[in-house]
Parts: structure tokens; sequence; C-alpha cells
């Protein structure tokens, strides 16, 4: 770390030069706040490292809200370095947030250092980058979106508030998101639901207010720039993707029904697939593999085709004059949730369904 | 925001007591820092032992905390709880999100799960008598962790934990199927020990027609006729029943719906007490159509309901219990609770009492409540 000392204010009492000092990194976050003690002040029982209760008795640094307001003493690790307390609070600190340190003398005579955290640089604001699925077509029992975000998000139920579907007459759909979060490990990726109980036949939900789709309208969906980034700042712009829907899709993908280009011998010419629907973008990627006659997986690239309609595959060696089979996972879903195993509302009373064909076998030509 | 407690119930009205000694949970810990990358839930076993479902790590990580004996309890409510735990952090109250709360019974103490929103990082902090916020630290603690694998696909979420008997079961979700399993993991638990978890998918049927997975949201474990079952509370959805014995490897199991306690509710905390001898179960949602059909001065809202309606067998599915016949409640037995409007997380304190923290027009507070 490439430490600068930055005394900011003397605020009162206390010997000249200041006992308090604050070491920080480049962008201010993260400090060191040094204490120094003459001979005598510190008990001499105290270790090198102090407890929380022992290290707060001495000194503290607190955080100072707009109202002046001091809060409790900020979690961190106090140690003892000769006649200095040094304390690191143990969680990054806020730009522009302002912070108090103060050694609590036993004579009642307090020292103070003000700390201001410096301004983040400006840095472009966060983007959504990608939507699927990209198609603007999505059946009236369209489950679920992706939505790609350029930078880490800001958790917290609040962003189911801040995305909406509007109508056709531009008003907004109520209540149309299962409200439970769903990121990637990065936060870059938020998977929203459209309510799964106003898609489910015969569930109460849906039966009191309707399903959130009807076929044959459009509708937008609209990320409100109030949607923030893990610091906190805002989406630069309002994000809207339009779409019309169809009739709602209770049909099962049928892998058997799907369309092979098949590559070359010797070449790495792409294996491609063409699912005759959009299936679901992410299940898409890793869903679908490659196996050699031995049942080896094949390694290569996987490119998921526009509209999330095909798919690709590319190896990493050329391919062998051998047998070869496409795997699809039963868990593969379209954009309605049916899988090739089942369709997302099975109905009971129905005729039976013949099993899904999960292995295709091709070789290259 | 989903948590449990814990109890062991026997349907002909007594309540069984179940023994559990220390070493009962774990059996064999590992002492360092749990490799934990996400706390969605947190609840507790016996003798003081945290179990934390960490979604992004598809793991439920277990805790001896050593807080095992009896402490004095909060008594004075600690308003601007948010704004307080987060000073303790070195930010305001917008800079963390309190994500579930669970007391240990063994002490009193409640346990909160924070991320602190700019770095995302998960900690655990503890609210003692006097109200004081210290960080319980997840360094040098002695765990024990079972990894979670629901077949062909990742667990990104738990959506909640508990203990049950001589188990710990477990709900989770993924990030990309419409995929729900329930785990049951064998105790007393081998540290990174895989061999003891079972897994199955859940469904409900509809109008004895039509069949879905269902993802869970709140669980808690009863015992009915020498039998124990899940219950679970879903989304906008009855709540549901299933064996605990039908979790195998692979099975699909189908729940029993036996109540109906209104849609366009999510279902947050529920936990077992009683009341005059009689036991009651409490759970608390959040009440996502508010705004357009209030059932209070807040979208967070409690029910009681008499807990010898899980053991219905006979008017279950669309033959439920419900509470409301349009908008007009038609059972005495699954009840408003008032004083609990604007909870948000809850658990049981003691006999007696609740912990909760509650919403309020200017923030967030941390009661002490009676037991209705």
């Amino acid at each position: 770390m490439n430490a600068a000392i930055g005394i900011l204010s003397l605020l009162t009492l206390g010997a000249d030069p200041s006992p308090l000092r604050i070491e920080s990194s480049d962008d201010g976050r993260v400090v060191t706040v040094v204490a120094d003690f003459e001979e005598g002040q510190l008990p001499t029982q105290t270790f090198p490292r102090l407890t929380a209760r022992q290290g707060e008795a001495i000194f503290t640094f607190r955080l100072v809200d707009e109202m002046g307001k001091l809060g409790a003493p900020i979690f961190g690790d106090y140690r003892r370095v000769g006649s200095q307390i040094r304390f690191k609070p143990r969680y990054r600190l806020i730009p522009q947030y302002d912070y108090l340190a103060t050694i609590h003398a036993t004579d009642g005579q307090s020292v103070s250092l003000n700390y201001r955290v410096p301004k983040r640089p400006a840095l472009p604001p966060v983007s959504v980058e990608k939507v699927f699925p990209s198609s603007a077509v999505l059946p009236a029992n369209h489950l679920k979106f992706y939505i790609h975000f350029s930078k880490p998000m800001r958790e917290g139920r609040a962003i189911f508030d801040r995305i909406h579907l509007l109508n056709e007459d531009g008003r907004k759909v109520l209540d149309p998101w299962r409200r439970t979060e769903l990121w990637t490990e990065d936060a870059r990726r938020l998977t929203l639901w459209i309510h799964p109980g106003r898609i489910k036949t015969g569930v109460n939900l849906r039966e009191e207010l309707g399903p959130v789709l009807q076929p044959h309208r459009r509708y937008t969906l609209v990320i409100s720039p109030d949607v923030q980034d893990a610091d906190g700042q805002r989406l630069g712009r309002r994000f809207a993707k339009g779409f019309e829907t169809t009739l709602a899709d209770r049909k099962r993908p049928q892998p058997d029904q799907w369309q092979l280009h098949l590559p070359l011998i010797a070449t790495r010419q792409p294996l491609e697939v063409k699912f005759g629907e959009s299936l679901d973008q992410a299940l898409s990627q890793r869903f679908l593999e490659v196996r050699d006659s031995k049942r080896q997986l094949v390694a290569g690239r996987i490119d998921v085709g526009k509209l999330e309609a095909g798919w690709s595959f590319v190896p990493k060696a050329p391919w062998a004059n051998e047998a070869y089979r496409l795997a699809v996972n039963p868990l593969l879903e379209d954009l309605a949730g049916n899988t090739p195993n089942r369709v997302f509302d099975t109905d009971l009373t129905a005729a039976a369904q013949s099993p899904p064909v999960l292995i295709l076998p091709f070789r290259p030509r | 925001m989903l948590q449990v407690r814990v109890v062991v119930l026997v349907f002909g009205m007594s309540l069984a007591t179940s023994m559990v000694h220390a070493g009962q949970v774990v059996k064999e810990t590992k002492t360092g820092t749990p490799p934990i990358k996400s706390i969605n839930v947190l609840s507790f076993a016996p003798e003081g032992v945290l179990l934390i479902g960490d979604g992004s790590g598809s793991q439920i990580v277990v805790i001896e905390t050593g807080d095992d004996s009896a402490r004095p309890k909060l008594k004075q409510p600690i308003a601007d709880i948010d704004a307080k735990m987060a000073a303790r952090l070195g930010t305001k109250s917008d800079g963390i999100e309190i994500i579930d709360m669970a007391v240990n019974p063994a002490s009193g103490t409640p346990y909160f799960a924070v991320r602190k929103q700019d770095d995302k990082r998960h900690l655990i902090l503890t609210v003692d008598a006097q109200g004081e916020i210290r960080e319980f630290a997840l360094n040098d603690v002695p765990y024990a962790r079972v990894r979670l694998k629901a077949g062909e696909d990742n667990i990104s979420r738990i959506t909640d934990v508990a203990w049950a008997e001589s188990k710990i079961i477990a709900a989770g979700r993924s990030n990309e199927t419409f995929a729900s399993k329930i785990f049951s993991i064998n105790a007393p638990l081998n540290h990174d020990s895989a061999g003891s978890v079972y897994s199955a998918e859940t469904y409900h049927v509809s109008h004895r027609r039509w069949e879905t997975k269902a993802p869970m949201s709140v669980l808690i474990p009863i015992r009915e006729n020498d039998k124990t079952y899940v219950v679970g509370a879903f989304s906008c959805t009855p709540v549901v029943k299933y064996p605990l014995d039908s979790l195998k490897p692979g099975a699909q199991v189908k729940g029993t719906s036996v109540i109906e306690l209104g849609s366009g509710n999510r279902p947050i905390d529920m936990f077992v007490y009683k009341k005059n001898g009689k036991p009651f179960v409490l759970a608390n949602t959040f009440r996502f159509h508010h705004k357009r059909r209030p059932f209070g001065p807040s979208p967070y809202w409690t029910v009681k309901f008499e807990q010898g309606l899980l053991g219905e067998n006979k008017a279950v599915n669309e033959k439920a219990i419900r509470r409301l016949e349009g908008n007009k409640p038609v059972t005495d037995k699954i009840t408003m609770v008032e004083t609990f409007h604007g909870v948000m997380q809850m658990d049981k304190l003691d006999d007696f009492q609740a912990l909760a923290l509650r919403q309020n027009d200017d923030g967030m507070s941390l009661e002490v409540l009676a037991l209705p």
C-alpha cells in the first residue's frame, strides 16, 4: 500500500503537535489512526493487541453524521507499538463521509482529529449491457429476464421497485416480480423472475390478479436510473426494452426436432444447432455438451446464437472421424420454464408424455 | 431474510422434549476462518451452534459459537438499530442491509447477518442486553461445512435452514433454473463430509390437476404421529408439509397444502410457541400487494394460527382452511396480530416474548414483544 500521511484538522485541546494523525491509502478509504501517548499514559499491562473494549476506552474513531451526531466506535483492530496505539478500521471508509478520532484522557481532557474521506474519482456511470432474452417476441407465460450490468450492483430488495413493466398505455403492471434477489456472485447479473404465482395455472395469485402478461400485447421492460451500483452511483440513464407477446407456450423443448449442421472432419468448424425456438440464454451456455465416442467431454467454445434460438460449438482440437453425441441436460428451459422432461405446469389429467430424447448422436462429415 | 426457530412437536398436543447434547450437532470441526461467500440465512441448533446458509458458496456452515449459557436479555427497545449497526461499520443506514436475524436459544442473544453494501462484505453482529453491538468474528472459530449439490445444477441461494431433531434441513434454489431443493443433512456433522446429504425436488399440485415445482421460502420441522414433516411456506401459495423421510437422493417430493394464508404475501419467519398450554405458530410476511390491498399500516404483517391445523390430513389442498374469503376473515383459528405490524424479522426470545426488527416511519427498531 502506498501510504501517505494526512492530518486534516486539529479540533480541540491537546498539545501541539497533535498526538493524533491518520495514515491513509491513496483513495483514503483504508486508514490507520495513530495516537501518540506520553510515558506513563498507557497502562503498563497493555498488550500489543488490545481488545475492542480496552481500545475503545483509550481512543475511538467514529462516524459523524449530517447533523454532527457521533456514531458508536467503529470496529477495528487496536495495536500498541511502543508508546503508540494504532487503530485500523476493519471495513473500508466511505468517500466524502466525516469521521472523528478522539483520545479519551483520564483527566477528562480529550483530543480529537476530524477526517473526511476524499471524493471518489469520477468514473463512467454504470450501464445496462445486455438483457436476455434478446427477442422482442416473448410467450405470455415468459418466466425470467437476465439483466447484465457493467459494474457490480448494490444488492437489496429496492431493486424490485426500480424495474417496471409498462403496458401499451405506458402504465405500470402492478407487482410483476418475484421479490427474491438472485444475483451472480459478482453482482453484475440479476435474474429477474416474473412472479411464478401469476404464471402457474390454478394458483390463487393468478386467479385473483390474473397473469402479468396477456397474449398479443405490447410491453416495455424499464430499468429506472435510480438503480444503484455497489458504490451507490446511479445508473447513467433509463433503460427500456420493448417486446410483444404471443400465446402462452406450454410445450416441452424437443431436442429430437433440433436441426444440426455438421462440421467437416479434420477441421475446427462449428457444430451448429438450431432449436426452432428461443431457449434460456444462461442455461444454453451450461446445459449442452459434446462428448466423443468414449463419452469423454470434448473441450471447446460455446456460443449461444441469435435470439438464443441456436447454439454452436467450436472444438479445441479438430473433429475426428468418429461418433460424437450432443448431450442435453433435462433441466434446460425454454422462455416459459418448460424443460425436455416436463412443461412448467404439468396437467395431471393429460396423457403421459413420452420420455425426452436427450442424446443427439452425430458424426462430422 | 428468512429464518425459523427449531421446534420439535408431537401432535398429540404434548411437546416432545428432545435432549440434545454437545457434540450431537457437530462431531468434528476445523478451527479457522470458514470460507463463507455470502450469508443468506441464519439459524441455531442446540448448544449455541450457529447454522449459516451460504448460497454463493453452495454450503451450510456450522459454527460452535461457545455462546451456550443464558445471558440477560434485551429489555428496552433500540431505536434506529440499522443506523447504529451501520455506524459501527463506518457507514450510514443505507450502506448496510440486515439480511437475517436469529436468536441463540442457549443464551438469548440475537445474531444478525449484515451485508456492507459497497464492498459486499458479509458479517455477523450481536446485540447484548444493554444494546451494545458487537461483531461475531468469523476468524479462528471451530466450524464444519457441508457442501450442497442439487443434482446437475448449482444452488445459488439458501432460502432457509433449520435444526430438526437430529438433522439439519435446508431449502435452496438455483439462480437460473426453476429448480428448488430441500436438503436433509444427518448429524453429527464432520467437516467437509458429503455422504450424509440428501436432496429432493419439491412440487405442489393445485386444483388436483396442475403440478409445478415450488421453491420453498421458509421451513420448520414438525412431528406428527411419530413422523417428522417439513412444513414450508411459499410465496403466494399455501403452507405445505412434506414427510422428512421422503427426502432421498433424486426424489421428487409432493407436498400437501394445509393452510391458505392468502395471496400477495411473502412469508419471512415462522416459529412455534405455546400460549396457555396450547401450541401456536407465528409467521410474519411481507405483503407485496400492500398498496393495492393493505392488511394494515405496514406491508409487514404477522399471522398467528393454531399449530394443530398443520396436522390436518383430510381438509387439505383445495379444501385447506383459508384465512380469508375475499377480504373477510372466515376463521378464528388464523388471526392477524396487530401488535406485530411492521415486523420485518423476528424470532422467539423465550416462552413469553419474541424479538422483532420492526420497520417504523423513520427507520428500524429492535423490540421485545409479548407473544400473542
